[in-house]
């Protein structure tokens, strides 16, 4: 019972083995929680603009108008579903198709938390909660997210429409200008940590910070994975801020809605789309922005770590904090959305071309140079590349046991 | 190989949830066809040449300088995954390299820079914006419209409920014969 109460479950319960279900609890508590949150984040981004333009928002439908996602959605799915005239018809049903298979599947290699495990033999072994955390977990999520541009250019080509062509032109320059950046800078933690898996960059971040020296008493545990010595510190500030203006970039939001933006394109790609096809794309790009915003959460600032290693704090279970961090990166999506015009597309193409990309290579280099000395493999960061129930990290220790 | 097992699982699910949008949208919505539906979408005006028109260059020369640079960061991930474990000698080995390749790449880079292959728009105005230079205050010529010659807009005509074309540039071309009034008559 006190291992269930540290968050320590036991290896086989039933005869069943634990440890390799967890990629399948994963999956499902990924869904339930992208298709559960969906219809809040709307909710949440229209209360939250309204909050800060000073006025009410939705507060019709339901309590505190908390139910008017669910009515938009079933107000789409009965909509008429119009198909113009001259488009390309297998490309404009396979377009919102794409937006949303990749939208969902980009998530599959985050590590959301970390549960541990008591072997037979006594032993405690803790494991990353992923779908699947393979050790290209990086290259998967950037792959995913740079496919998502077929959607995007397929829609705005097959539409048969000017301002559907024009959305999907500037969509795709946009979002491979963006992505080169956005390498770079996931690049820069790479080289810190020596591995492409989510659970080891997170894994990484349990250290103490600005590397001191392991320290038993509780006031220095206290610091021991905390914000501190999360790589948004650790990797020199400038990674994480080339991130989070790519992540929001690549998912065409304010103030880089340039592919959808409503006084010259209308509605940009989309502008021929209607029903439920039109909703694919909208929350297509919602669920992108949370696994962006989860990849940020995951790489710079801790993912399942709480923000300091003490007891009310660590007895939150991970995929809480994980969450909440996910939910931060929403709101700035809102607040810059409520805070910023939009870009001009030249000055769009500035920031991409000769400001972030330059800055990116260049504090690779640096970093590189500044690791010269450090030295390599200390256990922490090279989980071998394994089966998953042959994974072993070291014994977890001190108050970080009760960590779920 | 067993751990990719779940996300091709993930991706099938995926495809399944996305498929089900597109199906249930597709039976559950009614069905109501007519003309002006199924023309293209131009703001309701009636739509204007074809929609496949020619476009900037920029956008492929964009796409082929994202494949050099791309092509160069994926080159850096194996690096930067192997760089940590080396020894100091093959770190300083490798790094030499690395910055070797990428000098060679900059170099190329700082050519389209100059070459202005990353300027989207070339004109001196785009690049500093000035808002108060003379060349921004300077009085320009007015725009045109196409319907200068049809004369005021008629106030008469719209307030008795008369079925006339009433927007776009070509409302007033085709008057009805024998109202001429303006709105500057009126006002004497």
């Amino acid at each position: 019972m006190s291992d269930l109460f540290n968050g320590i479950f036991p290896e086989y319960w039933a005869g069943i083995h634990l440890p390799s279900l967890v990629p399948y609890i994963a999956m499902v508590g990924s869904f339930a929680f992208v298709l559960g949150i969906l219809p809040m984040l709307i909710w949440i981004e229209r209360v939250v603009i309204a909050l800060m333009q000073d006025r009410k928002g939705p507060n019709r439908v339901g309590p505190r108008g908390l139910l008017q996602p669910p009515a938009d959605v079933l107000k789409l799915f009965f909509k008429e579903d119009i198909t113009p005239g001259n488009v390309d018809k297998w490309l404009y049903y396979i377009a919102p198709m794409i937006t949303v298979t990749l939208a969902f599947a980009g998530s599959a290699t985050l590590a959301t938390a970390v549960m541990n495990f008591r072997a037979e033999n006594g032993d405690v072994f803790s494991l990353p909660v992923s779908v699947g955390d393979v050790n290209v977990g990086l290259l998967y999520i950037l792959g995913i997210s740079s496919l998502q541009v077929y959607g995007i250019i397929l829609a705005g080509w097959s539409s048969n429409n000017k301002y559907s062509l024009l959305g999907g032109l500037r969509a795709s320059a946009q979002l491979i200008s963006y992505e080169l950046s956005m390498g770079l800078s996931l690049l820069c933690v790479v080289i810190l940590v020596g591995s492409l898996k989510v659970g080891s960059i997170v894994e990484a971040q349990n250290v103490m910070p600005f590397g001191i020296a392991e320290r038993p008493e509780w006031w220095w545990q206290m610091f021991k994975g905390s914000f501190l010595s999360w790589f948004w510190i650790g990797s020199g500030l400038i990674p994480v801020i080339i991130y989070t203006i790519s992540m929001i970039a690549e998912t065409n939001r304010a103030p880089f809605d340039l592919p959808e933006a409503e006084s010259e394109l209308v509605a940009g790609f989309h502008t021929e789309y209607s029903s439920m096809k039109f909703a694919m794309f909208f929350s297509g790009e919602y669920v992108a922005m949370l696994t962006v915003s989860g990849l940020n959460a995951a790489v710079f600032w801790g993912g399942s770590l709480p923000p300091l290693n003490i007891l009310p704090l660590t007895l939150v279970p991970g995929f809480i904090w994980f969450i909440i961090k996910i939910m931060m990166g929403i709101f700035l999506y809102t607040w810059l959305r409520a805070t910023l015009p939009r870009l001009r597309y030249d000055a769009l193409m500035n920031l991409g071309w000769k400001r972030m990309l330059p800055l990116g290579l260049v504090w690779l280099f640096i970093l590189a140079a500044l690791t010269l000395h450090s030295e390599g493999s200390k256990g922490r960061d090279t989980v071998p590349a394994a089966p998953v129930a042959e994974i072993k990290a070291p014994a977890v220790r001190g108050t970080r046991s009760a960590r779920n | 190989m067993n751990s990719y097992l779940p996300i091709l699982i993930m991706v099938g699910v995926s495809l399944a949830i996305s498929t089900s949008m597109v199906v249930g949208s597709f039976l559950l919505g009614p069905k109501k066809p007519s003309v002006a539906k199924s023309s293209p979408y131009e703001c309701g005006m009636v739509p204007v040449g074809n929609a496949r028109e020619r476009f900037p260059i920029k956008f492929y020369l964009i796409a082929m300088l994202f494949i050099i640079f791309d092509v160069e960061t994926i080159f850096l991930y194996p690096f930067a995954v192997v760089y940590r474990d080396q020894a100091y000698a093959m770190k300083v080995f490798y790094l030499t390299e690395m910055a070797v390749f990428s000098a060679i790449l900059f170099v190329g880079y700082f050519y389209i820079l100059g070459k202005g292959a990353l300027d989207w728009d070339g004109s001196d105005r785009a690049k500093s914006p000035d808002s108060t230079s003379a060349e921004v205050l300077a009085p320009r010529p007015a725009l045109r419209f196409g319907n200068e010659k049809s004369g005021d807009v008629d106030l008469d005509l719209m307030a008795h409920n008369v079925s006339v074309p009433m927007f776009g540039a070509s409302s007033q071309e085709e008057r009805l014969p024998g109202r001429v009034a303006t709105v500057g008559d009126r006002e004497e």
